[in-house]
């Protein structure tokens, strides 16, 4: 994405609240049709894994689903790290996009800064995990 | 230049919050020796990923942490007191990860089922991140994992 959604910590169109965890938040914001799940800061505490991955798998992804959206953003270039539990989390959303029914999965695009080192090279599994339904989308 | 060109021996009880904050101290000192910012960044990951598997599992408040930084290659290394089946379960898992492909390798740890924002891929990461060569050692109870970086 070119410009950051605006932080405004106001309810979306899923109805969520804002998550935040140690130094680590993440934010459900509008954009046009559709909503991004952005994530700042650094995660790396205890309970980053474990709570990202309840909030993204147990709360994002069944408001997704019951809001019918067909694609999404995630947006981790303002991530400075994310520790292998919280890698683990993000596949475990895509793992549970790919339980559904393909006419049911919905698309997100990636956008993450190749000039953050463990983003460059440290994404790329996750499009191993979902080929066709997560699309890498480096800051221009 | 004779091996180790610089290095960091620090003893240090396992407590979460130490981990970000040698993190960002081992990130800082690899700069400062001159390492680029690529291979300074891998060597805060690894010992971020060290210390979060030794503070989960350390069977004692007591871990060892060094860095060592030589021509051609970075070590960093993190040694904690294991019980036989933790040290048991370490043995399974090095196997594991440093067997075939690295990215195969972290794949099947990323898509193993197992309890929620349990990643258990912390060394699979190393080893594909950071192109690492990984070996664990034991002696008694104390268990010593060893990461080494190309520079």
């Amino acid at each position: 994405m070119s410009s950051k959604p605006p932080s405004t910590g106001a309810m979306n169109r899923l109805g969520l609240s804002p998550l935040k965890v140690g130094s680590l938040t993440v934010e459900v914001v509008d954009v046009g049709d559709s909503v991004a799940v952005v994530l700042r800061g650094d995660a790396d505490a205890r309970e980053a894994g474990p709570e990202l991955d309840a909030y993204l798998v147990g709360a994002v992804h069944p408001a997704v689903l019951q809001a019918g959206l067909r694609e999404l953003r995630l947006d981790v270039t303002g991530l400075e790290f994310l520790n292998s539990a919280g890698i683990k989390a993000l596949v475990n959303w895509l793992l549970a996009i790919k339980q559904q029914p393909p006419a049911q999965r919905y698309v997100i695009v990636l956008d993450y800064d190749e000039g953050i080192t463990w983003q460059g090279k440290g994404l790329k599994p996750l499009a191993c995990v979902a080929p066709s339904f997560l699309r890498l989308h480096p800051l221009s | 230049m004779s091996c180790p060109a610089a290095w960091i021996h620090i003893e240090l009880v396992p407590m979460w919050s130490h981990i970000k904050s040698l993190r960002h101290f081992v990130r800082d000192f690899c700069l400062g020796v001159g390492l680029p910012g690529v291979t300074a960044d891998q060597v805060a990951m690894t010992t971020s990923e060290l210390l979060e598997n030794a503070t989960k599992y350390a069977a004692a408040p007591h871990l060892r942490y060094k860095l060592r930084i030589c021509d051609g290659h970075v070590e960093v290394s993190v040694a904690n007191q294991a019980s036989s089946r933790q040290r048991r379960t370490l043995r399974w898992f090095l196997e594991e990860v440093t067997r075939g492909d690295p990215l195969d390798a972290y794949l099947r740890c990323l898509e193993r089922q197992g309890d929620s924002g349990v990643s258990q891929s912390g060394l699979a990461r190393i080893r594909y991140e950071a192109g690492a060569t990984l070996s664990a050692t034991e002696q008694g109870d104390e268990v010593t994992v060893l990461a080494r970086l190309p520079r």
